[in-house]
């Protein structure tokens, strides 16, 4: 049940949401605010313009509306959020469930994985499999995908742990319930609240991630405009050419900080106490 | 209590002999030619590149390698690096103290600034100055790494000429400032953040509450009772976060040169020398296991009642 | 006595013709300088590494027997004082310079060149710089091990050797390289593995000490050979990866010089307290896209040639690159000693590029994806710029950034339709043009496998030729034939640029590669932050 009163209360919760619906509106109705193409619309006369009133936001290099390009950087910094999100949630739950329900030997092998995924740093699977599959948005959510799944795992673990013994599910077993019906009735509902606060942070994490494999040359595939592409292609240019790294540092700022203000409220909004025994 | 760290020890084993097959499987699935990437990319003729892969043992297949890289690795003895040519042990660690200088340092800044901040919101939740902390911490993490490094860069070595650049400059202290800051402040966000939820845990557990109904000051509370409550929880991320920092450190190390095992790592991968990104990686994680355990073996001198079976 | 030993000074460096006034060189302070390529420096050792980023400091520890003169833009003799060839040019006969000493105070000999070049050709792992030393006779088999002694390698007296070719050529342009520096022996063998990390040469400079990662620190040589040199008491090479970083370091006057790069290079220009400063050098390097004649429309020279006209390459090195490179007229560089200075590259005319693609069958066009690096100034980024101007013949360009060693490996395998890159066309002209002989196998230069017999006969001729004019007029010819089938389509040559502080003298335009500083030259005013006081 919503609690609409404390939705109010809860002002991350309220500015962050605020944020995120605003990107999301963004990326969705693009070719509507862009005011060129961010591709094809280039022209190496208008190259490194400063912005006036035709580029607001000035023009790259190659003669392109640096606006145009974050209005569509929205869409890659976004998908690449939701998507390895989505990825990891299934990943993480999935292995979480069957960890949790089905115990000894699965759950032994299972948390003997995660710890392997959460020792080795996200940013080296995610160089290896970049560098094996070459830059490009897909792989890019492939390789933050299948990396960043650990703690939701964690959590659906320590959920179903904590609910697996009780009277309810019992009874659902005396009554013949089968293993999957039982897992996804009576336990998934309890994950949902502190995986989707994890699932918040995280596409936050993945945003600023893709940023960090731009700048290491292995992000979003050219001419892709991508938010951490724009920046870390024009970190040379930033005393010259202020421009082209401000607006897409800054769009790449207020969504991850709207991403983040999100997940703290949406976490503060369902009951702390979740997350945190989870991560412990 | 002893038993248990024995027994985590040698849980050690299986964990790190799977990560070697994952980093092995994973290095070697990289395509790109590790002998003619040794080579320098020079225009060489066949035979030389043949008697290089010979040479470097790259002419055997996949589970032979692995299999020499274990028993190998079992004996301490990392293999030898294709593009330096001695010994890998000796590269990383010459490595490993400028990285433990960094993350040590950036972990510091991290909990001055981290833990008073998510402290204070706690206090004050929900209010507009939980919500200014929580903005200041959050805005921490949400700037690109890169990004915050050259604009540190820019107000403190050359606007204000204070800060030298970069480099490792023989371990000077001014050398450390800023690696440690652009790197500290994204882990403080995540400290605050982790702060504040335990605070705010504590706070609403019966304990306070009757120390409340005591009438002791909200000071003293506040000092004797919260903090000490959450301080455990607050060790934990810290021992947690610290694990994983030694591998983020990346992009700090190439903006600012300095000459730790991150950069170290990334540029392995690229030259495709894969034993030298297999010794960086081993050392990480050996570091992140042992932190692991000492937080775990530090979380059960605090708290004796935790169960670990 | 002080009088007599600037004259000195100033004849011997009249002689080597180094355009800098040395009189009133100023002795001492210390030099920051960068190593500004791809990370780390693996390794000291000149044999075991061929990294430009290794070897721009190993130049200042080493010297080998011939060295790269920027005023001549050649090689020119370094250890020896004398060379007789004789042999119908295959046997060059050296006589050492006295007075060359390695840091360990040990004279350099004869029998030290002979050693060094039996390291690098009987080292395991292969040394990567191994190539070079091919033209000596004997080589191959010492290198298999199946003698004692490299056959060509013959030592007359303490200071007199020489060396026999398998074929008459000029071994100035191998033995120039710094891959192919004098080593001494005790030295190596005391420190085995280890020589790359505490190596000994007989340069200006001794190593000192070397913070992986981060720097390595060389002190002037006291005993070094060339009089009144080295000026520099100390010269210290930064690790620098990153432009920006490199940028703000120099503006903060914490580094002597830079390499800067395209993006960079207009504001350069423009800052009056740089731009008269500015070191620009056309180096032997030429930017281009192979084009895979294995993709049916390459595989027809009129729509190569088209690609060539449609594009106007001056207006993307004039705005793209920011001015930051030379128009090409042909695969040779201008500072290549078989550059054709009367030669005109393609240009940018659309409507004969038109007209030809209307010719070759392809009015419709196709499509064309071009493969390169994250490089800025010859990666996917010039490729994309490349769009805009396809279109217009209508080839519908998309590219694809990939990392340099899967580009590298999918060029090998043929595996593209064009690749956006840099290739070495230097320093001797007919070492570059062998690149596109027939007979040069595809995975070792030719990497488009070009095929014109003219083409082969040419370079043929040229290489066998003793007459150095004719020589230049069979290069010139063979690099227009080369143009005109638009095999490659070539961009530009690059123009490498170094940023340098006004108290700095003596950085030279070094054109086989910018950053091949000799320190021995260069010398700092009392202006320096870092001068001796």
């Amino acid at each position: 049940m919503l609690n609409i009163h404390k939705i109010i209360s809860q002002k991350n919760l309220l500015i962050g949401g605020s944020i995120v619906f605003l990107a999301i509106g963004v990326a969705v109705f693009a070719p509507f605010i862009a005011t060129f193409d961010p591709i094809t619309d280039a022209d190496l006369m208008l190259s490194e313009m400063p912005p006036d009133d035709s580029f607001i936001f000035g023009t790259d290099p190659q003669g392109r509306d640096v606006f145009s390009r974050v209005v569509y950087g929205a869409r890659v910094s976004l998908s690449v959020g939701i998507v390895t999100q989505v990825i990891n949630t299934f990943i993480g739950v999935s292995l979480g469930l069957v960890a949790g329900y089905m115990g000894s030997r699965w759950d032994d092998a299972i948390m003997g994985l995660t710890n392997i995924m959460l020792s080795i740093p996200v940013v080296v699977f995610a160089l290896a499999i970049m560098a094996a599959l070459g830059p490009g948005l897909f792989n890019i959510y492939i390789a933050l995908g299948l990396t960043n799944w650990a703690y939701s795992c964690r959590i659906t673990r320590a959920q179903v742990l904590s609910v697996k013994n009780s009277d309810y599910v019992k009874a659902a077993k005396v009554l013949g319930y089968s293993h999957f019906s039982i897992m996804f009735s009576q336990i998934l509902p309890n994950v949902l609240g502190p995986v989707l606060v994890i699932a918040t942070l995280g596409a936050a994490e993945a945003i600023l991630m893709e940023a960090a494999l731009s700048f290491l040359g292995l992000g979003a595939q050219p001419p892709t405009p991508s938010w951490g592409g724009m920046l870390a292609s024009a970190r040379e240019l930033f005393f010259i050419a202020p421009w082209m790294s401000i607006f897409p540092g800054l769009a790449i700022f207020i969504t991850v900080l709207g991403l983040n203000l999100f997940g703290d409220g949406l976490r503060d909004y369902l009951d702390p106490r979740n997350v945190l025994k989870s991560k412990d | 209590m002893f038993v248990f760290t024995i027994r985590r020890l040698l849980q050690f084993i299986p964990t790190i002999m799977g990560i070697t097959l994952i980093i092995f499987v994973l290095l070697n699935m990289i395509p790109g030619n590790a002998a003619l990437s040794t080579a320098g990319r020079l225009e060489l003729s066949p035979e030389v590149v043949e008697q290089l892969k010979k040479d470097l043992e790259l002419d055997k297949p996949a589970y032979v390698r692995y299999f020499n890289y274990v028993s190998r690795l079992a004996q301490g003895d990392m293999g030898t690096s294709y593009l330096r040519r001695y010994d890998v042990k000796e590269i990383v660690l010459t490595r490993l103290p400028a990285t433990l200088k960094l993350a040590l340092s950036a972990m510091l800044i991290a909990i001055l600034l981290g833990v008073p901040l998510g402290f204070f919101a706690a206090l004050k939740q929900g209010s507009w100055l939980d919500v200014f902390a929580t903005v200041i911490a959050v805005g921490g993490v949400s700037i690109p790494q890169f990004w915050l490094g050259i604009i540190l860069m820019y107000i403190f070595s050359y606007s204000l000429q204070i800060l030298p650049t970069s480099g490792y400059g023989n371990g000077a202290f001014i050398n450390l400032i800023m690696p440690a800051l652009t790197l500290g402040i994204g882990y403080a966000a995540m400290l605050a953040r982790t702060t504040r939820a335990a605070v705010i845990e504590v706070l609403s557990a019966d304990f306070v509450r009757t120390a409340k109904a005591k009438g002791l000051s909200s000071a003293r509370i506040n000092i004797r009772h919260v903090l000490r409550n959450a301080l455990v929880l607050i060790l934990t991320t810290t021992g947690l976060l610290f694990g994983s920092l030694i591998g983020q450190t990346v992009i700090v190390e190439r903006l600012f040169s300095w000459p730790g095992i991150g950069s170290l790592l990334v540029e392995s991968i690229f030259q495709r020398d894969i034993p030298v990104a297999q010794g960086c990686l081993v050392v990480i994680i050996v570091i992140f296991l042992v932190v692991n355990l000492l937080v775990d073996v530090l979380y059960h001198f605090i708290n004796p009642q935790i169960d670990y079976q | 006595m002080n009088i007599s030993k600037q004259i000195n000074t100033a004849l011997l460096v009249g002689l080597i013709g180094f355009a800098t006034v040395s009189q009133g060189a100023e002795k001492g302070g210390t030099f920051n300088f960068v190593a500004p390529y791809d990370g780390s420096i693996l390794s000291l050792d000149p044999h075991k590494t061929s990294k430009q980023q290794d070897l721009l400091v190993t130049y200042n520890i080493f010297r080998s027997l011939y060295q790269w003169s920027p005023s001549e833009n050649k090689p020119v003799l370094e250890l020896a004082a004398k060379v007789d060839v004789s042999n119908e040019g295959r046997t060059y006969t050296y006589t050492l310079k006295e007075g060359v000493y390695f840091h360990n105070n040990r004279q350099l000999v004869a029998d030290d060149i002979i050693y060094s070049y039996q390291r690098m050709l009987s080292m395991k792992p292969v040394s990567p710089n191994v190539g070079h030393l091919q033209v000596i006779e004997g080589a191959k088999a010492f290198e298999k091990g199946e003698v004692e002694h490299v056959s060509g390698l013959k030592k007359i007296s303490e200071l007199q050797f020489s060396i026999t070719l398998t074929k008459a050529s000029n071994p100035a342009y191998y033995l120039y390289r710094p891959g192919t520096a004098i080593v001494p022996r005790e030295a190596v063998e005391k420190a085995g593995d280890k020589f790359g990390l505490a190596p000994v040469g007989s340069g200006p400079f001794k190593f000192v000490n070397w913070v992986k990662g981060s720097e390595v620190k060389l002190t002037r040589f006291d005993k070094y050979y060339e009089a009144g040199k080295p000026y520099l008491d100390n010269v210290v090479f930064k690790i620098m990866q990153e432009g920006v970083s490199r940028d703000i370091a120099f503006r903060a006057k914490e580094l002597d010089s830079i390499l800067i790069e395209a993006s960079q290079y207009a504001q350069y220009k423009t800052d009056e307290r740089y731009a008269k400063s500015l070191v620009e050098v056309a180096e032997m390097f030429t930017r281009l896209v192979s084009l895979n004649p294995n993709y049916a429309p390459l595989a027809n020279k009129k729509v190569r040639q088209a690609i060539s006209y449609a594009i106007d390459e001056d207006l993307i090195n004039r705005k793209f690159l920011k001015g930051k490179a030379y128009n090409p007229v042909g695969w040779l560089p201008s500072a290549s000693e078989g550059f054709d200075k009367n030669a005109k590259g393609f240009g940018y005319d659309l409507a004969k590029a038109k007209a030809l693609m209307k010719e070759a069958g392809y009015e419709q066009g196709f499509p064309l994806k071009i493969l390169g690096t994250a490089n800025k100034s010859y990666g996917v980024s010039v490729a994309e710029v490349l769009g805009q101007f396809l279109s217009k013949i209508n080839i519908k360009l998309t590219t694809q950034q990939l990392e340099g060693g899967i580009l590298y490996d999918k060029l090998l395998a043929n595996d593209y339709q064009g690749i956006i890159w840099s290739f070495g066309s230097g320093a001797d002209p007919v070492k570059a043009l062998k690149r596109w002989h027939s007979k040069t196998e595809n995975t070792s230069g030719n990497y488009v496998s070009y095929n014109n017999a003219e083409y082969d006969q040419l370079v043929d001729k040229a290489e066998v030729t003793s007459d150095a004019a004719e020589r230049v007029k069979y290069l010139q010819a063979a690099d227009q034939i080369f143009k005109e089938d638009a095999a490659v389509w070539i961009f530009n040559y690059n123009k490498a640029v170094l940023a340098v502080q006004p108290w700095v003298h003596g950085i030279q335009p070094v054109a086989i590669e910018a950053m091949y500083q000799d320190f021995a030259d260069v010398w700092v005013d009392k202006s320096s932050p870092r001068a001796n006081r």
